[in-house]
């Protein structure tokens, strides 16, 4: 055996071992001195997203992340986000030829205050509510009327978000990583608590990377007007009390090394809710079986419990000086939802100082199987019943493109601008009465825009 | 099923622990297969020397490369969608140490 | 990343061998034997290896302190695009010979197993420590190895 080069360089390697015996350095003055910085230890990311669906919702949230470096085994980071989100939305009534009016609970005021107030959030009127005998309170509601043939949503809808979050990642050996971290999110109407753990493995020099995390959530729900009993009518009275949900999530992942221009990740993960999950502001219209007009609006139900599970294939490829980043999920739960992501980003990079990169990216889902456009009066209440569109069968679409300005690895900034298009089965066949002539799914479509700024030190 | 004029009965009857059970099974035992792959000699044809790990080492190259972008799509899908996607983070890079 | 130290003891055929090499005068072949009586610390590095910017300063630092002693500190870059190890050098500056070993013809021929690799190569020429990566708080442990070699009569 002999440890022989290829011939096919004979002069190259002459001039690279001639400039080694001579002693002399291949490019740069022999000088032995520190190097001007020492690699950044520490990295800032920031992001502000402004979200703007049309006649709905709209949402600014900025976000940062810190990433430290300890040592060479130690890494910790911490994030914070916060969200304010304003607007309209729809909340599972039906559109009807004939003004409806709506009512949800809006205030408790302790009796004997005198009301001045006749109008609240979003255009709706206050309503009075009879107090309970005995009760040292009464309850103010908001009232709303929704125009004929307009899709009916609910406006004064306003939430405003804190998270924040730690994270801890440390190299166990040089080829086992342990990562874990906390979470926390509150709204005015929400908390969530959350802590995972994880643990990576490589293999075959790095090439292969064998990866299990668990994440354990606690969430606690505590809504506007309070909890409503479940299929009973919508109503300004205050209604039951906080109810919590707790999640728990197992992902397991591969990434292998395909060849020098290809990195593939395959990952399966299972998760399980138990607890509410039950939207308490949505509603499900019960219609007369002959017009198709609402006759009452009842509180939604969903199951308390429900079981998840996703494959997730992610692939990135070098190509040129570009890279392709395709991925596909599918997923499904045991409340019969099942869909299908498909991802695609080329990042155009001609030039190390900046990028274009086109985003595709389609969503289609199956509906729950507790998923109803409605219900009809005279037949017998399903246990669950949701006209949530989020539930329903639908397909969006993304396109976008992100433009971006990195900087050696110090900086980077960068811009994305993305239109998001879900749309539904407005027209669902057998629809009774005046539901034919009505468009049944709220269709979205929200702009969104996020500009980001990295710097590393 | 997206709507349902009499709609009394629960959801179809389906045996919810072999049901998933029977779904995951390929899915798991595709993962298994893989990572016995992955980790015996037959898969070491798969991968890079780590002297050719230049490209992997790229920024764009890396699983999550903006992993805040990754969390501000997955809160809007999240939002809109009924799907919540569970991706693994691990693995990829330059390789070094 | 925490590291477990693996020295790799050459057998007497492969050190027979590499011998052979060294002597060999041919140019198609990479020759150590001019360094015959000195110490090798033969690092492979590269300019998108994060761990090598770490080791460059400690590198520039072992060349100029046991230059006296008999060390000779050889760079090996396995960059596709020289002018990435060219910007490297401006940032990092090596104060010792660097060879270019684009195909990685030099990197399969000492098994190169990860990013940075160093080859501590004795006066007589076996190869007597081999380690993949680097980590500063290590430095001790390699400098006790260069000691060791150092130490060394060139028999």
């Amino acid at each position: 055996m002999r440890v022989q080069l290829k011939k096919s360089d004979p002069a190259g390697v002459r001039r690279a071992l001639a400039a080694a015996a001579a002693g002399l350095l291949a490019g740069g003055p022999v000088r032995a001195q520190s190097p001007q910085s020492d690699p950044p230890s520490t990295t800032v990311d920031s992001a502000l997203l402004v979200y703007h669906e049309v006649n709905r919702v709209q949402a600014i949230e900025p976000e940062v992340n810190v990433s430290h470096k300890i040592d060479d085994d130690r890494t910790f980071s911490f994030g914070l986000a916060a969200g304010s989100l304003t607007g309209a939305t729809p909340f599972g009534a039906v559109p009807s030829t004939l003004p409806q009016t709506y009512v949800r609970p809006y205030k408790v005021i302790p009796l004997g205050t005198p009301v001045t107030v006749t109008s609240a959030s979003g255009g709706s009127t206050v309503v009075l509510i009879p107090p309970a005998t005995g009760a040292k309170t009464r309850t103010l509601g908001a009232s709303w009327v929704v125009p004929p043939g307009t899709y009916p949503l609910e406006h004064g809808f306003y939430d405003r978000r804190l998270a924040g979050n730690l994270g801890w990642e440390q190299a166990l050996t040089q080829w086992l990583k342990l990562d874990g971290g906390v979470a926390y999110s509150k709204e005015h109407d929400y908390r969530s608590e959350s802590a995972h753990v994880g643990l990576a493995r490589d293999f075959n020099g790095h090439n292969t990377t064998l990866s299990a995390g668990v994440n354990y959530e606690s969430d606690l729900s505590f809504p506007i007007g309070g909890t409503p009993t479940p299929l009973t009518e919508m109503s300004a009275q205050w209604k039951g009390p906080n109810t919590s949900l707790h999640e728990t999530d197992a992902v397991l992942g591969l990434t292998q090394v395909m060849n020098r221009r290809w990195l593939s990740t395959l990952s399966y993960s299972f998760s399980e809710l138990h607890g509410y999950q039950t939207d308490p502001y949505k509603v499900i219209s019960v219609v007369d079986p002959v017009t198709g007009q609402p006759t009452q609006q009842l509180y939604e139900n969903r199951p308390d419990s429900r079981r998840k599970q996703s494959i997730f294939f992610d692939n990135k490829i070098h190509v040129a000086t570009d890279v392709i980043a395709a991925s596909l999920r599918g997923y499904e739960d045991d409340w019969g939802v099942k869909s299908v992501t498909a991802d695609l980003r080329y990042r155009w990079q001609p030039d190390p100082d900046y990028y274009v990169e086109p985003h595709l990216r389609y969503y289609r889902q199956g509906a729950a199987n507790f998923f109803h456009n409605y219900l009809v009066s005279g037949a017998a209440l399903p246990e669950y019943a949701s006209a949530d569109s989020r539930l329903a069968e639908f397909h969006a679409q993304t396109y976008g493109v992100k433009v971006g300005m990195p900087f050696d690895e110090t900086y980077e900034v960068y811009m994305r601008v993305e239109y998001y298009d879900q749309h539904g089965n407005g027209s669902p066949a057998g629809a009774i009465g005046q539901l034919q002539q009505q468009n049944l799914f709220p269709d979205l479509k929200a702009y969104t825009l996020l500009l980001g700024f990295t710097y590393a030190f | 099923m997206n709507n349902c004029e009499s709609c009394s009965a629960n959801p179809p009857a389906e045996s919810k622990a072999r049901g998933w059970v029977r779904r995951a099974g390929p899915a798991l035992g595709a993962l298994a297969v893989a990572a016995v792959a992955a980790s015996s000699a037959g898969c070491a044809t798969l991968g890079a020397k780590p002297w050719d790990h230049d490209l992997l080492a790229e920024h764009a190259m890396q699983v999550d490369p903006y992993p805040l972008e990754t969390r501000v799509d997955a809160h809007i899908y999240f939002s809109k969608e009924a799907s919540s996607g569970g991706r693994s983070f691990a693995g990829g890079g330059c390789g070094c140490n | 990343m925490f590291r477990k130290e693996k020295t790799l003891k050459i057998s007497p055929a492969l050190a027979a061998t590499l011998m052979i090499c060294c002597a060999c005068a041919r140019a198609t072949e990479f020759d150590l034997s001019q360094y015959r009586g000195k110490v090798v610390y033969l690092d492979f590095w590269a300019s998108w290896c994060g761990p090598c910017k770490q080791s460059f300063p400690w590198l520039a630092g072992i060349a100029r302190s046991y230059a006296s002693k008999d060390l000779v500190v050889v760079a090996v870059n396995v960059d596709k695009d020289r002018s990435r190890a060219e910007q490297f050098l401006n940032d990092y500056p090596a104060g010792f010979p660097v060879l270019y070993d684009p195909a990685g013809e030099i990197a399969t021929a000492y098994k190169v197993t990860g990013m940075p690799t160093a080859v501590l190569i004795d006066r007589v020429g076996h190869v007597r420590f081999q380690h993949s990566g680097f980590l500063p708080k290590n430095e001790g442990e390699y400098d006790e190895q260069l000691r060791i070699l150092l130490g060394e009569s060139a028999r």
